[in-house]
């Protein structure tokens, strides 16, 4: 995530970046699928900086600059700005220098396009909540935080009828009611988790010791229902797991847990069947590490938050979307996602 | 009562009311009720400091700049728009999303 900051927030990076058409895009599945998008990127990736390897099994992780015929331009995987703009005007001169016949798809290629996205799972109508996680400040004797600017960001997703579940069903003044179980439970598992420095794990409904959330209802103005949120969640979990910076190859088992409030306001409005507001904050604690969120070395007891707000953006998936189990949030040609290290 | 006092009241309240709820975890999980005590008891999370929590966890400004950037929903979309327009094609590839959990 320190490529939106050091990257892609850089002034030069991004006028160097208007002319291109600008994707981003989760390498997992496009380094390890097969169907033609994968395909394509695989190729273009093959030209790269990490080119050779295995097929699925080695990082393809970069920023890529290609022609739309699968051409590549340039590419480079780094935090530097001043190598990724470097990069961008290396591959805007190829791009001058090569032919008009080398630049577009081939007429057959054109009618290509993926077979399996995740986002096409999005709930149309439903609730898209944007998340935000980053530490909190420490008390004064516990161990500084190494890297207290880190955040993240993730996406949550409800259907039409999760969300409207969320509200009382008759809604009036006063009148409350529980969270669904399972939305509880999708809640703790893959969204109040330690993902602030990278990629962490999802918790197993086993782990969720307690949890619970409930909406009441604070005012009613026409069609629209003002309710509060309140919460509390505890998951605890253990798992082995190898850390490769380690130089034994054990394997011990390791604590992590995520210890939280709840509290914000959100507004339904019954006739548009949609929440036209939503603004909740996580307040906990957080302990140990997973393989890759970058917390082995800072596994004591510390202040976490989390922000779960209405998002603009609908096209990017939950990071533990595959274990949602929708219809489709499935897919047979790729392994369910375990994080991999960021390089 | 003063306003330090209040939020340290009312995180031991919540460490008391959670640590019934540890004694129900399995042995493995034994380790939770010191390692919640041992987190900042002044973070609360209440009605008088909800709008500043939040505001110190979403993302400033200037760490957002890149969302200024129009980024294409996947990656044959930007390819296609690429092919028409005679234009090349900037691809960010993570894992996890760039835009989201990386």
């Amino acid at each position: 995530m320190s490529g939106r900051r050091s990257v892609f927030s850089n002034s030069q990076v991004l006028t160097a970046s208007a002319a291109f058409i600008p994707v981003a895009d989760e390498v997992f599945r496009l380094q390890g699928g097969d169907d033609p998008e994968c395909l394509f990127f695989q190729a273009i990736a093959e030209q790269g900086h990490y080119r050779g390897g295995a097929r699925g099994r080695s990082t393809r992780q970069g920023i890529y600059a290609f022609a739309p015929s699968g051409q590549l331009l340039a590419s480079v995987n780094t935090l530097n700005a001043g190598a990724v703009t470097k990069m961008l005007q290396e591959a805007q001169e190829k791009w001058d220098q090569l032919p008009a016949a080398q630049r577009g798809l081939a007429p057959e290629q054109r009618s290509m396009e993926g077979r399996h996205r995740w986002e096409w799972q999005r709930p149309k109508d439903g609730l898209v909540l944007q998340t935000t996680s980053r530490d909190l400040p420490r008390s004064q004797s516990a161990p500084v935080n190494p890297r207290p600017g880190a955040w993240n960001r993730d996406y949550a997703w409800f259907t039409r009828d999760e969300a409207r579940s969320l509200v009382p069903d008759d809604p009036h003044t006063g009148s409350q009611c529980s969270w669904p179980r399972p939305l509880v439970e999708r809640l703790v598992r893959f969204h109040l988790v330690d993902n602030v420095r990278g990629q962490s794990q999802a918790f197993d409904a086993t782990d969720i010791v307690h949890a619970a959330l409930q909406s009441t209802v604070t005012r009613r103005q026409g069609s629209k229902v003002h309710v509060r949120v309140t919460g509390q969640t505890h998951a605890v979990g253990t798992r082995e797991w190898r850390d490769h910076a380690s130089p034994d190859r054990a394997r011990p088992r390791r604590e992590r847990g995520f210890v939280s409030d709840l509290l914000g306001y959100a507004v339904y409005d019954v006739e548009q069947r949609r929440f036209v507001h939503f603004d909740v904050v996580a307040v906990g604690t957080r302990w140990g590490a997973t393989q890759f969120n970058g917390r082995r070395n800072d596994t004591d007891a510390a202040p976490i938050g989390v922000t779960l707000r209405l998002s603009k953006r609908d096209f990017v998936a939950p990071a533990f979307f595959q274990l949602y189990g929708w219809p489709g949030s499935q897919h047979p040609g790729v392994v369910p996602l375990e994080p991999t290290a960021q390089r | 009562m003063q306003p330090d006092c209040l939020v340290r009241v009312s995180a031991a309240i919540l460490a008391l009311l959670l640590s019934p709820l540890c004694g129900c975890v399995n042995s493995e999980k034994s380790g939770t009720t010191a390692a919640f005590a041992h987190a900042n008891p002044e973070v609360v999370l209440n009605d008088t400091t909800l709008v500043a929590l939040r505001e110190r966890i979403l993302a400033a400004p200037q760490d957002l700049a890149w969302e200024s950037i129009a980024w294409r929903p996947s990656l044959w979309e930007a390819v296609l728009e690429g092919d028409r327009e005679e234009r090349p094609v900037l691809l960010w590839a993570m894992n996890g999303h760039p835009l989201g959990c990386t």
